[in-house]
């Protein structure tokens, strides 16, 4: 048996020695199960498979049981973890075959991420040397992004993930130089096209003065309750509709994120209409005093002035538009 | 709500968030690998922050997870209750849908009736005199089926409502003297009545029903030497009866080879009383061919009595009955322009008349005879008397 540091703490209570204990016991078929150990033992393995299950179950379930450890420690890609940290213990060999196995799937990532080639190929030069680590920890090897990885997804999913990430945290240094706002776009293209907004975020553009009055009253309102309706939505149902509304996401490609087929996913959507719709005109009813007949009515009037706001946005000079700006629009509609 | 999602998604700003997923679990949720406590804790980030959803979304598209789901059977989804199910199948537009299939079929279902109503419209506008009394006396000599003797009271005192004759039943087969206009028998022989009786069908069964129609008495009595003839006949059979003693069930073989003793070697008769009964036996797609199916089945229904009455039992009970129906039954039948008319008394009347008609007197030579049609006066001005005759559906009772 291993010695564990669990052990030799005192005061530990009986769970959390049934929790270290399954810990170690998972660690060895892990071992068990990789079909390249890399020649590492329990011993290295349990502080990593340790940090995973305090992350991914006791941090959400401090009840968790001995066996849901287990089979937690059990889908983990262990292969994919032998090689991880055996390349941040410096095995040379490690490397080669993780530069060999993930070298081109870095590279498709990075091109992905990137405008151009030379930024992609960059960019997928700065992901080894991040993955390496440039400073030493305290035990004398580096301290690179690789000792991040936990095991619960598989290195390749890993390492495109870091990529992304590293060229989200680029673009955010550069969106500092370049004010982007699409606001601020919209507002600039409805001007020059002559169109009379009453709003700076493009609700309501209508010709009476008594119409738009009218519709920007309703439409703050029904964009009040709109927002209080998404927000009461419950996590799962408000991610679909900001992959498919906010994000522009396909159904299939949606449902996907999700984990579920299209076909669900549409059926979801159909349901959160209802749920929202139901909720906004609660929401105009009880806040303002509406009819139900009151509220449809406004819901009906403040999306026909969207949309007419969307068409006349884009009936405007096409020179005017940016590239950016005119594809954002038409993904809108 | 489409339109009002999509564009609020455009004016409202992505949540800054700070507290960021890390790459480990912002893989493991694209991936789908995370607990169930955790994924719920990522979810939570991920609806709120933009950059994390666009790099999951990534991530999702290149691990080839889209392919994979897209191709596996989507599950049905468990949230709808079971009454959120049933109010989409009585959706209304669905409903729209089932109602508007309802009329259709109802539609058709009633002019597909009234096609074969209007089909058995007499085309044959030659006035023929008939003489099927004999049969009609013979018929009612004959033993009945019980539920026979149930129906043709009942028809019979429903016609006398309209009708206010001595006779109670007039109209107790009205079918038959059509299908007879139809298909004009022979002229009446002495051999004819003999010859029918002789072909009796092998199924008893099927010339039940249409016996009991034909069994109700007829109250115009049949023409002297037609009754004698037929009771001549009549005891002929039961003389033969008595010695042979055949039953229902006989089978036609023999009752033809017995009928071919009587008859003599009438193969021509004999021959028309086959394809007649063949007719009868066919199932009629058009209704001209059902007709004479069923015009040749009332022929042989006298036949199938005979043979009953030639049980030795029968005989016994139904002789007096025959010796005193055939003197009341002295109905005669004439078919003009088309239609067939009964004699009930000195007026004739037409076989069409139901008890829900009124009927509107007219006389002769006054102006009401002269708006009407000329056919119809052509069909009047043939009888003599007083005459019912219906017409568009309207009875006139002309005199």
């Amino acid at each position: 048996m291993v010695a564990l540091p669990l052990a030799a703490v005192d005061g530990l209570s009986r769970k959390e020695q049934r929790v270290g204990e399954a810990i170690a016991a998972g660690a060895k078929r892990l071992l068990a199960r990789a079909e390249n150990s890399r020649s590492l033992d329990v011993a290295s393995l349990v502080p990593r498979v340790r940090a995973t299950v305090e992350k991914y179950l006791l941090k959400h379930d401090v009840d968790a049981s001995g066996d849901a450890v287990a089979a937690f420690i059990d889908t983990l890609h262990a292969d994919d973890l032998c090689l991880a940290i055996a390349c941040q213990r410096g095995d040379q060999a490690a490397w080669n075959d993780l530069v060999a196995g993930y070298g081109a799937s870095v590279r498709s990532a990075a091109r992905s991420a990137s405008p151009n080639e030379e930024m992609a190929e960059d960019l997928s030069q700065s992901i080894w040397a991040e993955l390496h680590g440039l400073k030493l920890n305290n035990d004398g090897h580096a301290s690179g992004k690789l000792a991040y990885y936990s095991g619960a997804g598989s290195l390749g999913g890993w390492l495109r993930a870091v990529v992304g990430q590293l060229a989200i945290d680029r673009h955010r240094r550069e969106a500092r130089l370049v004010h982007t706002e699409e606001d601020a776009e919209l507002d600039r293209l409805t001007r020059d096209a002559g169109v009379d907004t009453k709003r700076s975020d493009g609700f309501g553009a209508d010709a009476s003065p008594e119409d738009a009055l009218a519709t920007a009253l309703a439409s703050t309102a029904v964009e009040k309750a709109l927002a209080r309706a998404l927000k009461d939505l419950d996590d799962e149902d408000r991610l679909l509709v900001k992959l498919y509304y906010f994000d522009g996401l396909r159904l299939r490609e949606a449902g996907a994120v999700l984990g579920f087929h299209e076909a669900t996913a549409s059926r979801r959507l159909t349901r959160i209409h209802n749920e929202v719709r139901k909720r906004v005109q609660k929401e105009l009813m009880d806040e303002h005093g509406w009819t139900k007949s009151e509220a449809t009515r406004s819901l009906a009037q403040v999306a026909t002035a969207l949309q007419t706001d969307v068409e006349s946005l884009l009936r405007a000079p096409q020179p005017l538009m940016e590239p950016a700006a005119a594809e954002g629009e038409s993904a809108a509609v | 709500m489409d339109v009002l999602l999509r564009r609020y998604a455009k004016v409202t700003a992505g949540v800054k968030s700070t507290d960021h997923l890390d790459t480990d679990e912002l893989n493991a949720f694209a991936e789908g690998t995370l607990p169930p406590a955790a994924r719920a804790h990522s979810l939570s980030h991920l609806a709120d922050c933009n950059d994390c959803r666009r790099v999951v979304t990534e991530l999702v598209a290149a691990s080839g997870r889209v392919e994979q789901i897209g191709a596996a059977t989507p599950r049905p989804a468990m949230t709808d209750s079971w009454w959120q199910r049933i109010g989409t199948v009585f959706a209304p537009a669905r409903l729209r849908y089932a109602a508007f299939a309802a009329i259709l079929v109802a539609v058709v279902g009633i002019g597909f009736a009234i096609w074969r109503g209007s089909y058995n419209r007499p085309t044959d506008l030659v006035a023929q005199n008939k003489q099927t009394a004999g049969e009609n006396t013979r018929t009612v000599s004959q033993p009945q089926e019980p539920a026979a003797n149930g129906v043709a009271p009942e028809r019979s005192g429903a016609v006398a409502k309209v009708l206010p004759q001595p006779t109670p039943a007039p109209f107790v087969d009205q079918k038959q003297p059509e299908t007879t206009a139809a298909n004009p028998p022979p002229p009446p022989k002495p051999v004819d009545a003999l010859a029918r009786n002789e072909k009796a069908p092998a199924s008893t069964g099927r010339a039940a029903e249409p016996s009991a129609n034909a069994a109700a008495p007829s109250y115009a009595p049949p023409p002297r030497v037609e009754t004698e003839r037929a009771d001549t006949r009549s005891r002929e059979q039961q003389n033969l009866g008595l010695i042979r003693g055949p039953q229902r069930g006989e089978s036609v073989e023999k009752n033809k080879s017995m009928d071919d003793r009587l008859r003599g070697g009438d193969f021509a008769k004999a021959r028309d009383e086959d394809r007649a009964r063949g007719q009868a036996d066919q199932p009629a797609a058009k209704e001209e061919t059902k007709d004479q199916g069923t015009t040749a089945r009332k022929r042989s229904e006298p036949r199938t009595a005979t043979l009953a009455s030639r049980s030795a039992k029968a005989e016994r009970q139904e002789e007096p009955k025959s010796d005193k129906a055939a003197p009341s039954e002295e109905a005669d039948t004439r078919s003009v322009g088309g239609r067939t008319f009964k004699r009930q008394g000195n007026t004739w009347v037409d076989v069409k008349v139901k008890s829900s008609m009124s009927i509107k007197t007219i006389s002769r030579g006054s102006e009401d005879f002269e708006k009407l049609d000329s056919s119809l006066r052509s069909i009047a001005q043939q009888f003599g008397g007083p005459v019912v005759i219906v017409w568009k559906g309207k009875a006139y009772r002309i005199q």
